[in-house]
């Protein structure tokens, strides 16, 4: 077990590292586009920012709070577009026949489809995450730690509703459309205050909408910590995890029989 | 520019009308991406009823009116059809010579056919936000007798958002990469053009930066006139568009003349 | 020792249909109806150790259909196959490690990174131990010539040197079969006759058992040593390239360019196809008259500026086989 995540820890931060070198080949493309996702993400605040020169608190929640949402979801965003930017393309992978080419190859097939690819304007996402968390901290090791967890948490709850999500292209055809759709709504849901929404709507986006896991409980536990929070989300992003690779395999299962929607026929 | 003589708008309304059918064709792809304005509308309706819950209001505005407001400013910008980008191709590879010689204006050609898009759009978009915003915050309050005055600030509007991308899709004779320019300007839009709050209740000094610039006579002007009608506000509001109307155009005039100069000088 | 047997291998996709408009959606989706296309019909071969064998036929003929079969992507409707002792689509992750693959589609290589980046990823994909990766570099290297272009960002590199590092990439791991799918597509001639040497060189070299697809005739002529042809799923011919060449691949097409204009030409025993001031094209039947023959012929009555030797296409071969399996088919009713 221990070994196991070792390799594919090793073989994870091996793509990161020549995704990131394949990114440096362009020094000015990718500065330019840090910058602008950093811009681009302040812009988002400004609007909260006007909302609190207006009000104190919003259901408990305060400016600060708001920052801290941004902070992980941006964060957690950042690690699913770095590390597995692979999933925002799976669908296409799969109905254009590109899982063969991993398929002939020695490694997990979903991990390895996941860390093919990596999103060079992420990293001004995390960038500003880092940036205003640590503007809602006093800065410590304990604390830039806490983030990365968390943020690491949210982003293995993001890329596995990701691959569920883009999966569905297994068994339906345009798949790609409604797995976009799916995710950008999951993205919109994490960057708003869960103080803001009914009972129902938190439900669902506790369940079949999962933004709670990417944002809200982990700034609940900035907040207040509490073990049984940490123990709730290490559960939920453990499940979630298991449950997409279980469905994404079910669906290779039909790819290697062949008989998907779109099958392209014989060759 | 050019003047238009009255023999010479038929051709003009012709491309209106083509560029207005064609996105008919798309109809069904446009509905689906509809989606995103209703998740966002969707998540407004909640925060306003949360925010502004009992009686509360913002820059004069309830709960009901926040998210009307909103949904006329999302449509507005939505609806905006990207002519800029053809645009700034054409300039760059030089495409637009060939363009020039036709019997139309090429800035007329193309401000006649965004705004068929635009109206086409407008209209769908429409339809989709204000049933959302019925079903969640119930009606609005139309000015009914005053809708005339409202719809000739919400075409003048879709005038001086033309005008907008257009420069800028026309600062590609100079730069070989005008994207930037499209990428501040959509963040302008978004704060000086008040997309989520109107830009009165923003803090003094930047409502005022708000009022001197263009975003705000495109979007949250007349988003505001149609929620909230007043006649003092109106004549301010009409004052502006006219006033940016003008400049942009000469503005424009004066680009292409010395841009299309280069063309002629280059070669095409 | 067989390294591949396929025995009565048969594939058939089975694809949901659907009437045009909604009604025909609503339909589909209640009472599905299916259409089945067979790929691949029970086809049977054995493949030796140390085989260089071409398998070939035209576009949709079934060949990507069979690699995705022995590689373990797609799973069989019917027979069986062993690749090295394993069942593919049993034991694809364990058949991984001592097969290669080279497929036209998707690229093993980084295009913005340099090969040799590529090679050290590839490297710890396939688990490598880092001393006999530096070892195995050094030999890929030697083995096809990749010294001078090997630190270039591969986006630099013609589309020889590419195909070059490609395969180079996938045998890093000292596979014992590789499967190459269309190695020489798109590849000009200079390019083509380099990829040809380098597969021969490790065939030869390091035993490597070469399972190859191709459209191009000439492919196999220079380089295998036995050919099975695949048409419409099913094989047609497997047999020694020797009998292919003496057999099929005997028609020729020359193009000859002369130096001086030459109104005059008496050749025998081809078929002139053009003729003017400037040069002749003629269709050569090898069987019947040798090349070499045809030039001598030539050479004694005009100077030449330019020679070339087109191949059949593969659609002529096969309408060749055919045409002769019916030939064949007549006589056996006739005995």
């Amino acid at each position: 077990m221990l070994t196991e995540a070792k390799r594919v820890t090793k073989f994870v931060l091996q793509y990161f590292s020549a995704n990131l070198q394949s990114a440096m080949e362009y020094r000015g493309a990718f500065l330019s586009q840090i910058i602008f996702m950093f811009v681009n993400n302040i812009m988002l605040l400004f609007f909260w920012w006007v909302l609190f020169s207006k009000i104190e608190s919003l259901n408990g929640w305060s400016f600060q709070h708001i920052m801290r949402l941004y902070a992980i979801a941006s964060g957690a965003y950042a690690v699913k577009a770095i590390l597995f930017g692979g999933s925002f393309s799976l669908s296409s992978t799969i109905a254009e026949g590109g899982l063969d080419f991993y398929l002939a190859l020695p490694k997990p097939v979903l991990l390895h489809v996941l860390v093919s690819r990596s999103f060079a304007s992420a990293w001004g996402d995390l960038v500003f995450g880092l940036a205003i968390f640590l503007l809602t901290v006093s800065p410590s090791i304990g604390m830039l730690l806490a983030f990365v967890i968390l943020i690491l948490a949210g982003g293995l709850v993001m890329t596995s509703f990701a691959v569920i999500a883009h999966s569905l292209s297994f068994w339906v055809g345009y798949g790609a459309r409604l797995a976009d759709e799916l995710t950008e709504a999951l993205l919109t849901f994490s960057l708003y205050p869960e103080g803001i929404f009914s009972a129902v709507t938190r439900w669902v986006l506790y369940t079949l909408i999962p933004a709670g896991f990417v944002s809200y409980l982990p700034v609940r536990i900035m907040d207040e910590f509490s073990w049984p929070y940490v123990g709730l989300l290490g559960f939920f992003v453990l499940g979630i995890v298991l449950v997409a690779r279980f469905i994404f395999y079910r669906g290779l299962k039909r790819y290697e029989s062949g008989n998907l929607v779109v099958t392209n026929a014989a060759g | 520019m050019q003047l238009v003589r009255a023999g010479h708008l038929k051709k003009y309304l012709q491309v209106a009308e083509i560029s207005l059918t064609n996105r008919v064709v798309y109809l069904a792809d446009h509905f689906a991406s509809s989606i995103f304005l209703l998740l966002i509308l969707f998540i407004f309706s909640q925060l306003w009823r949360t925010v502004l819950g009992a009686g509360g209001t913002l820059a004069g505005l309830d709960s009901t009116g926040m998210l009307w407001y909103m949904v006329f400013t999302e449509v507005i910008v939505i609806s905006t059809p990207a002519y800029h980008r053809l645009v700034s191709d054409e300039v760059k590879s030089g495409d637009i010579a060939y363009k020039l010689n036709r019997p139309y204006s090429y800035t007329l050609y193309y401000l006649a056919a965004h705004c068929g898009e635009f109206a086409i759009r407008f209209v769908t978009n429409l339809a989709i936000g204000a049933v959302f915003a019925y079903l969640t915050m119930g009606p609005l309050q139309v000015a009914w007798a005053q809708l005339g005055w409202v719809i000739i600030s919400f075409s003048l509007a879709m005038v001086l958002t033309f005008l907008m991308n257009f420069s800028l899709a026309l600062l590609a004779f100079w730069f070989e990469d005008n994207r930037p320019f499209f990428w501040i300007q959509s963040k302008l839009v978004f704060i000086f053009g008040g997309m989520f709050v109107p830009v009165e209740a923003y803090p003094a000094g930047l409502r005022i930066v708000s009022y001197l610039l263009p975003m705000r006579y495109g979007v949250s002007a007349p988003a505001r006139l149609m929620v909230d009608f007043d006649y003092a506000f109106l004549w301010q509001v009409l004052l502006g568009q006219f006033i940016w109307a003008t400049i942009l155009s000469l503005i424009t005039a004066a680009m292409f003349q010395k841009g299309v100069r280069r063309v002629h000088v280059n070669g095409g | 020792m067989a390294v591949i047997e396929v025995n009565r291998l048969h594939k058939v996709f089975r694809t949901k249909t659907k009437e045009p408009g909604l009604r025909g959606s609503v339909q589909a989706l209640l009472r599905p109806t299916y259409s089945e296309l067979t790929a691949v019909k029970g086809i049977s071969f054995a493949v030796e150790e140390g085989e260089l064998l071409a398998f070939i036929g035209p576009n949709g003929a079934g060949k990507s259909t069979t690699i995705k079969m022995l590689t373990g992507i797609l799973n069989p409707t019917g027979g069986t196959a062993k690749v090295l002792g394993l069942v593919p689509w049993e034991s694809r992750l364990q058949l991984a490690y001592n097969i290669g693959t080279v497929f036209g589609q998707k690229s093993q290589l980084w295009y913005h990174l340099p090969a040799i980046d590529s090679f050290r990823l590839l490297g710890s994909i396939y688990e490598i131990d880092s001393r006999e990766y530096s070892r195995r570099v050094g030999e890929v290297v030697e083995l096809f010539e990749l010294e001078d272009f090997i630190k270039t960002p591969v986006r630099k590199l013609s589309l020889g040197q590419r195909m070059r590092c490609e395969i180079a990439a996938s045998i890093l791991h000292r596979p014992k079969v590789i499967f190459l799918d269309e190695p020489t597509i798109g590849l000009d001639v200079v390019a083509k006759l380099k990829i040809r040497e380098l597969i021969k060189r490790l065939n030869e070299e390091e035993k490597t058992t070469i399972f190859l697809t191709s459209h191009d005739a000439g492919d196999i002529e220079q380089l295998c040593k036995r050919v099975i042809v695949i048409n419409h799923g099913d094989i047609i011919l497997d047999a020694p390239t020797s009998y292919l060449r003496h057999n099929y691949l005997t028609t020729k097409i020359v193009n000859v360019k002369f130096s001086a204009p030459c109104p005059e030409l008496s050749l025998s025993n081809v078929e002139i196809l053009k003729h003017t001031d400037k040069g002749v094209k003629f269709r050569v039947d090898t069987k019947v008259k040798s090349i070499e023959g045809v030039l001598t012929e030539l050479f004694a009555q005009v100077d030449t500026e330019d020679i070339s030797v087109e191949e059949p296409g593969m659609e002529v071969v096969i309408r060749d086989i055919y045409g002769r399996a019916a030939e064949v088919g007549e006589q056996d009713a006739v005995g």
